[in-house]
Formats: C-alpha cells, structure tokens, sequence
C-alpha cells in the first residue's frame, strides 16, 4: 500500500515539458531562420592616428601618386598605367629610401582605383597615405 | 475492475518516447543559434566590388553599400553623404562594439568613399573596405 502511493507520488511529480519543448522549438526555427552568414573580406582604409608631427624633425620622402576624375594615373608628374604604378613606384624608391607613397585621388575617380592600388602597395610594404582633391558639388 | 485499468496505464507508461537525448539536442543546437546570430541588417543592393588580393576577412555588423551613382543604401535605404552621421551614431550606440564595412561599387567615386570613411572613423567604429 505505501510503496503503491509512493510510485504514484513520482508520477506526479513528473515535470510536463511539452509546453517548454514547443517554445524551445519555436526559438530554435527563429535563430536558424534569422541566422545569416555573411563573408565578407576587406582591405584596411583607416587612416593611421594623427603622429601630431613627431618625426618632423626629418620630413619623410614621399613618392607622390597622383589618380584623376577620368581615373588615369600618374607618378611624380608622369602619366603612368593604373596597373604599373607599383612597378614605377619601386623604381622611385631607390632614389627615396623609406618613401611613404602619397597617393591624391580626385573626388570623382573610380573607387576601384584606390583599391587596386592600395591592394598593390600593401603587397610590396609600402606606407601609404591617402588624399582626395577636387571636391566637386 | 481495478486490477485491469492499472494494467493499461503501465502498457502507456511504456509506449512514451523518451525525449531527454533530443532536448539536450535541441537546447545545443539553440545555444549555438543564438551565440552565432548577428544581427545584421543587409544594405539593400549589391554594389560590384572592386577586386584585391590582399584582403582580410571582416565580420561587420553595419554593412554600408554605395553604388554606381553615388547613392549610400544603409539597411535598405539610400541617403545621401550628409544625412548618415546620425543613423551610424545611433547604430553606434545601440551596439557600442559594432563593426562596419563599406561596400563601394568598382565605379562609385573615390571621395565619396572616404566621406564614409573618415566620418565611421570618427566614430570611432572599426571600418574595412570591401573587396572580392
């Protein structure tokens, strides 16, 4: 009789999880449904911290790159293809050892210009510095 | 009378399927879900992106698409250079670690890229320039 009433007891005591299942459920559909994996890849544009001048004693060379509003390129004054300016550059830098490459990019030039460059200058391990010119309106 | 019903409830108290395995699976899988979920909002379009071989993987949670003409598309709508401060302020502070990208078109102008740049970097918002 005892043993009889302490089973029941148990039975009782069983916790119903079906309402914790349905709502576990429900939040598993809603993560794996909202859930979206992007993969993305990316070049660096931050523009490094202001040095507040702290080698101004000793200006640095700079190789200056100068990209259009037709998005033509041109090295130290000389047209230059937008694919070998990283070879033109290289050749400047036996004159300027150290050279930060100063690249001047037109407001309305093509954005994948910078990019090409920026992409090829971080390849060779040159320090570049980045300025646009000609606002337009 | 007693004795017969007492049997049929032990036969069901068999036949119940033991669902401990599958919850255990089941709270796993919703950990993961919700540890993994970002929420990111899409920009809207899809800009062609300008081609490098030296980019990094980035996981952003502000995705900032600017296409061919110069349009800004930040979570499915297009603004204009000057009036994006504010939306990437409060997204900012919604979430203070938040990391963005900016997805130029291969065509989009290069100024109005580094508007965008400058002024998330200004808020102090981790940035990279998306590429393929």
């Amino acid at each position: 009789m005892r043993k009889a009433r302490r089973k029941l007891g148990d039975d009782d005591s069983g916790v119903d999880m079906t309402p914790m299942l349905d709502i576990v459920f429900i939040m598993l559909i809603f993560f794996i449904v909202t859930a979206t994996f992007l993969n993305e890849t990316g070049l660096d544009f931050t523009r490094p911290a202001d040095g507040g001048g702290q080698s101004s004693g000793d200006p640095k060379p700079v190789i200056p790159v100068y990209v259009d509003e037709q998005s033509l390129c041109s090295v130290e004054g000389f047209p230059r293809e937008c694919t070998e300016v990283d070879i033109a550059v290289e050749g400047h830098l036996a004159n300027k050892p150290g050279a930060t490459v100063l690249i001047r990019v037109h407001y309305a030039a093509d954005h994948y210009v910078q990019v090409m460059l920026k992409d090829r200058f971080t390849k060779r391990n040159l320090k570049t510095k980045f300025e646009v010119v000609g606002k337009s309106g | 009378m007693s004795r017969r019903r007492s049997r049929i409830d032990v036969q069901e108290e068999d036949t119940e399927l033991n669902m401990t395995p599958m919850l255990d699976v089941v709270f796993i899988l919703l950990i993961f879900f919700i540890v993994t979920t970002v929420f990111v909002k899409p920009a809207g379009i899809e800009p062609t992106k300008p081609f490098a071989d030296e980019d990094k993987e980035w996981n952003p949670t502000i995705l900032i698409a600017v296409n061919e003409i110069d349009e800004i598309w930040i979570a499915d709508q297009p603004y204009e250079v000057n009036e994006i401060r504010p939306i990437l302020q409060s997204m900012k502070d919604e979430t203070p670690e938040a990391t963005a990208i900016i997805i130029g078109d291969r065509e989009a102008s290069s100024g109005v890229i580094w508007e965008i740049q400058d002024m998330v970097q200004d808020l102090e918002i981790q940035t990279r320039v998306s590429t393929k």
